[in-house]
């Protein structure tokens, strides 16, 4: 038993704690489970949203994009931001439809809008079909991230099994309520960890920023810029338009839209709209 | 459309067409280089920007009445 088994052990603790205790003092319907009786406050909201772009792939695939190949792995910073502007426009009209229709989720959506329920299996379909890959790459990367951070004691196919065994009881028990309050804790760990890295090992290794990006430069020039081919300021442009546009495709235009319920406080909180994955 | 929305064209303007003039090492910003610098601004313009179409925007005080 080591230092960091006990960690991994603490986490997906807690994440099951808050997620069996988000639920309490609810009446659990139908309308609780999927939107949480539209009724999340802002900052939740906000910590959702934000949260919902940290997954694995912050600590595998953006690292590892950026060791491999220095710049264009910027496009991550940028696609994200643009997905939020867009969401400025897209979400509140979305949101005000579900509210309006009592919606529960992205199917529903469509069924209600173009009055059409085939549309309605086809995008359930569509939606299912999109997230089993998804959910495999997380999965993966979830038992990869275990493995090597438990030094091998927790084997990777272990690790998958016990969190999809955790997120599938909180969300069966909880719900919205239950993704929430782990997102909470998970958001919240990710940041701490990553901002923690980001200071730590450049300080710890080179002194600062400056000295470290310029030691790279010095190894590798140009890697932290985009190269003239290849994958270029034309790849990068187009890219990041691309993946922003495709940010709500399938997870959002959803309406598991959250917001507050009262008109008054309505007014004061920003735009709020969220899906759970 | 409200006219403060279009403000909203600028974060794609500075990210999207941005790289093709600013794509240098040199000079270095908060010991960043100078087209990573350049986005991490964006990224904080771009929150303003948003900031003030919500606050401008007349769609969000109709609903306050």
């Amino acid at each position: 038993m080591n230092a960091a088994l006990l960690g991994i052990a603490a986490a997906a603790l807690l994440a099951l704690g808050l997620g069996f205790v988000a639920r309490r003092g609810r009446q659990m319907g139908l309308e609780q489970w999927t939107v949480a009786g539209r009724s999340f406050g802002a900052p939740l909201v906000f910590l959702l949203m934000a949260g919902e772009i940290y997954t694995t792939f912050t600590f595998l695939g953006g690292s590892g994009l950026a060791y491999g190949r220095g710049g264009p792995v910027y496009y991550i910073l940028c696609y994200a931001t643009l997905a939020y502007v867009m969401s400025y426009f897209l979400l509140p009209p979305i949101w005000q439809y579900g509210k309006e229709n009592g919606l529960y989720s992205q199917p529903d959506f469509f069924v209600s809008k173009y009055d059409s329920p085939m549309l309605g299996v086809v995008v359930s379909l569509v939606g299912i079909v999109a997230l089993i890959p998804y959910l495999v790459l997380q999965f993966k990367g979830l038992g990869i991230i275990v493995e090597a951070a438990g030094y091998g004691a927790i084997r990777s196919t272990a690790a998958v099994w016990i969190g999809a065994a955790v997120a599938t009881a909180c969300v069966m028990v909880s719900g919205v309520r239950g993704s929430a309050w782990t997102a909470v804790a998970k958001d919240t760990m990710i940041l701490l960890v990553v901002v923690f890295l980001g200071i730590y090992f450049p300080l710890h290794y080179y002194g600062g920023l400056a000295p470290m990006f310029a030691a790279i430069e010095q190894v590798k020039p140009g890697f932290t810029v985009l190269p003239e081919r290849g994958e270029s300021a034309w790849w990068f442009s187009f890219t990041v338009l691309l993946t922003a546009l495709g940010f709500y495709m399938w997870r959002t235009p959803s309406v598991r839209s959250i917001r507050r319920a009262t008109p008054e406080s309505s007014a004061k909180t920003p735009w709020c709209c969220h899906s759970i994955n | 459309m409200p006219m403060v929305r279009w403000l909203a064209l600028l974060p794609f303007l500075g990210m999207l067409v941005g790289p093709f003039f600013v794509n240098r090492v040199a000079p270095y910003i908060l010991g960043m280089p100078f087209l990573p610098a350049w986005f991490v601004a964006w990224i904080l313009i771009t929150a303003a920007i948003v900031a003030v179409i919500f606050r401008y925007d007349p769609a969000n005080r109709e609903e306050r009445e």
